[in-house]
């Protein structure tokens, strides 16, 4: 191929790509923009590939005594407070309570229950709404010794927990209960992990539902002692009643863990399991690094331009292999850039790859639209194209 | 010479440490003994295993532990293991080789798959012969007496008691309309939430069968559940009625049930 060719493939690539670019953007823009299509965007919103390496038990899953979980099932005030106390006992190094308590109920049972939450190892919970915060009614939280928010929102407003934020500034800054539990604990106290923390974090699912050692309200208050709990980190939560019900969905949310990466389906794991997650991810600080958007975008980009590029080679030298090789390219290139994108996860690397996969497989398909393209920029403008000449 | 006696040593010191000397029980599925010098117990989650300790697996029975590093150890039943036996039997690691399961998992997309659930649009009906424990119900876990309506064609009944969180189930075959089994029944153990129906069918479909579902709870749960249920109570004393056929009527209005 001589010098003028060489440059003309490597200018209608560019340009090929350009094209695949606008045209993906503009059925973005018509997804996002045209109510009719609303339903399409919600389904593309809550779908990554990333996904796959949870929900078919890619990771390597952890077994875990380090982060216990207590289910308060439909147990009273009384009951909670003895558990507490009892749990206290054991010496954990802190205590999560993944409840709120928004009104008084018997003087007794509530004193009992005041008197345990403000333990010096106990973080309650409470919530934003915006910017106004909800938390247990005045008569317990006058006491608690620590607190820490349970939002679990995500910062592309999806239903599928991915993200978590260790740490808001809504006025004053308030910090997350996984990562006050953590701290308790002695992980993240240094400077400057609360700043990182104030960034959205992918959260690296390690511990499925089963991984945690879960135990009754009534185990615990049962128990003389309580070994296992000692330097633990015990949160008190909702798990089902009985535990573990898969028919009982009181706070129980999507995760990519969840068996259905796309389509309807039930949630998969309840709120106080997001935040066991966050807490070991925390203590043994397994931090996924993000890539930029732009990067993704930038990596998009060059790989559809390669992939146009040796596509427009094999369109000119024989059209009818084209026509059936360019399926089973795009069939390979997916198995392998998914493959890829579960690679980097496995290693630390959290990569969006549905802009690159996008581009790379449009990339193939609008090659005879370009070719149409340059035919009618030939006739007007002498247009020289690789495709042609 | 020197430096194979310092590697002894290093050795046995690296040795000593990794040694467990205490795990903790993780799961439990099953009836399982926990032996101990002081006295022998049911084993339950977040109960301590120390090198003197020893595990009675009944039929069916399964029990995991797990030590200082999350590493698991496994124990199936019928067994009797010794802490040493046990620390023998290493789980094995989850989510190992990912490039065999990813292609397992396109191969598997490729040939279309293997999800062909059965989905089924209906609620189940049929004729409930089941009375106490009523459904949803919370019954002293000393003693359950299942009681349910006869019919004249029968000539046995079979109850099926199941425990939700271990999955044990247990079968009876009786005559009668009534059956009492007590607290220490393996079918009890290891959870407090009971599911339970009677067929006249030997071997039937549990999928086709309607549960009712109750839980377990001790004396003290019951007194409080009593008291909130007191002016009934008074009601029924003034009425006339003993303490025996109160009990049963607040079983069969409320659910709150205590057999004699």
């Amino acid at each position: 191929m001589n010098n003028t060719k060489r440059y003309l493939l490597w200018r209608d690539a560019f340009f090929c790509t350009c094209l695949t670019g606008t045209v993906a953007l503009f059925f973005y823009l018509l997804f996002v923009n045209v109510s009719f299509l609303d339903p399409f965007e919600q389904a593309f919103e809550d779908f990554s590939f990333n996904d796959l390496y949870y929900s078919e038990g890619f990771y390597d899953q952890v077994t875990s005594k380090e982060v216990v979980l207590v289910n308060v099932k439909q147990a009273g005030r009384f009951e909670i407070a003895q558990a507490l106390q009892q749990v206290a006992e054991a010496q954990p190094s802190a205590i999560g309570v993944d409840l709120l308590f928004r009104d008084l109920k018997e003087p007794y049972s509530d004193s009992l229950l005041r008197e345990a939450l403000s333990h010096h190892r106990v973080v309650a919970a409470f919530y934003w709404e915006d910017t106004a915060l909800v938390a247990s009614h005045p008569y317990f939280r006058e006491r608690f010794a620590h607190e820490g928010f349970v939002n679990l929102d995500q910062p592309d407003g999806g239903r599928v927990i991915r993200e978590f934020r260790g740490v808001k500034v809504n006025g004053d800054t308030s910090v997350s209960l996984g990562v006050r539990l953590a701290r308790l604990a002695g992980k993240n106290a240094e400077r400057g992990a609360l700043d990182r923390l104030s960034q959205s974090q992918p959260i690296d699912y390690r511990i499925a539902s089963q991984g945690f050692l879960t135990l009754d309200i009534d185990d615990v208050l049962q128990n003389e002692s309580l070994p296992v709990l000692k330097d633990a980190i015990v949160i008190f939560g909702y798990l089902g009643t009985p535990t573990g019900n898969a028919n009982d969905i009181e706070d129980k949310h999507f995760t990519p863990m969840n068996p259905s990466i796309a389509g309807r389906s039930t949630p998969d794991m309840y709120g106080v399991e997001i935040h066991g997650n966050v807490v070991y991810m925390l203590l043994h600080s397994r931090f996924l690094m993000g890539i930029p958007n732009g990067l993704v975008y930038l990596t998009a980009f060059f790989s559809c331009l390669l992939v146009v590029k040796g596509g427009m080679r094999l369109y000119v030298r024989n059209e009818f292999a084209f026509d059936i090789l360019a399926k089973i390219i795009q069939l390979s290139l997916s198995v392998i850039l998914v493959y890829f994108t579960l690679l980097l996860l496995k290693s630390g690397i959290y990569v969006r790859i549905t802009p690159v996969l996008i581009w790379v497989l449009l990339g193939l398909e609008m090659i005879g639209y370009y070719e149409y393209l340059v035919v009618y920029l030939k006739k007007r403008f002498a247009w020289k194209s690789y495709l042609l000449d | 010479m020197e430096k194979l006696s310092l590697g002894l040593i290093a050795w046995l010191l690296i040795s000593t440490a990794a040694a467990q000397d205490s795990l903790y029980v993780f799961q439990v599925k099953g009836e399982v003994i926990l032996v101990t010098g002081k006295a022998d117990r049911m084993a339950k989650k977040g109960s301590l295993l120390t090198a003197s300790s020893s595990l009675r697996l009944g039929n069916g029975a399964s029990l995991t532990a797990i030590d200082q590093r999350g590493v698991t150890y496994e124990a199936v039943g019928p067994a009797t293991v010794g802490f040493q036996q046990l620390l023998a039997r290493k789980g094995k690691p989850r989510g190992s080789n990912m490039t065999a399961q990813y292609l397992t998992y396109v191969w598997k997309e490729f040939v279309g798959g293997e999800r062909n659930e059965t989905l089924i649009g209906a609620a189940f009906r049929g004729e409930m012969r089941m009375l106490t424990p009523t459904d949803s119900a919370k019954v002293v876990n000393s003693k359950v007496r299942f009681n349910w309506k006869t019919d004249s064609l029968a000539t046995a009944y079979y109850v099926l008691i199941r425990n939700i969180e271990t999955g044990e189930l247990a079968k009876f075959e009786t005559d009668g309309s009534r059956l009492a089994l007590y607290g220490d029944n393996s079918v009890f153990a290891g959870g407090s939430y009971v599911e339970w129906t009677v067929t006249t069918e030997a071997f039937p479909n549990l999928n086709n069968l309607p549960f009712f579902v109750f839980e377990l709870i001790d004396r003290n749960t019951y007194r409080q559940l009593e008291t909130e249920h007191q002016a009934f109570i008074d009601d029924l004393r003034l009425l006339g009625m003993d303490e025996r056929a109160i009990a049963d009527a607040l079983c069969e209005t409320f659910g709150i049930c205590r057999f004699h």
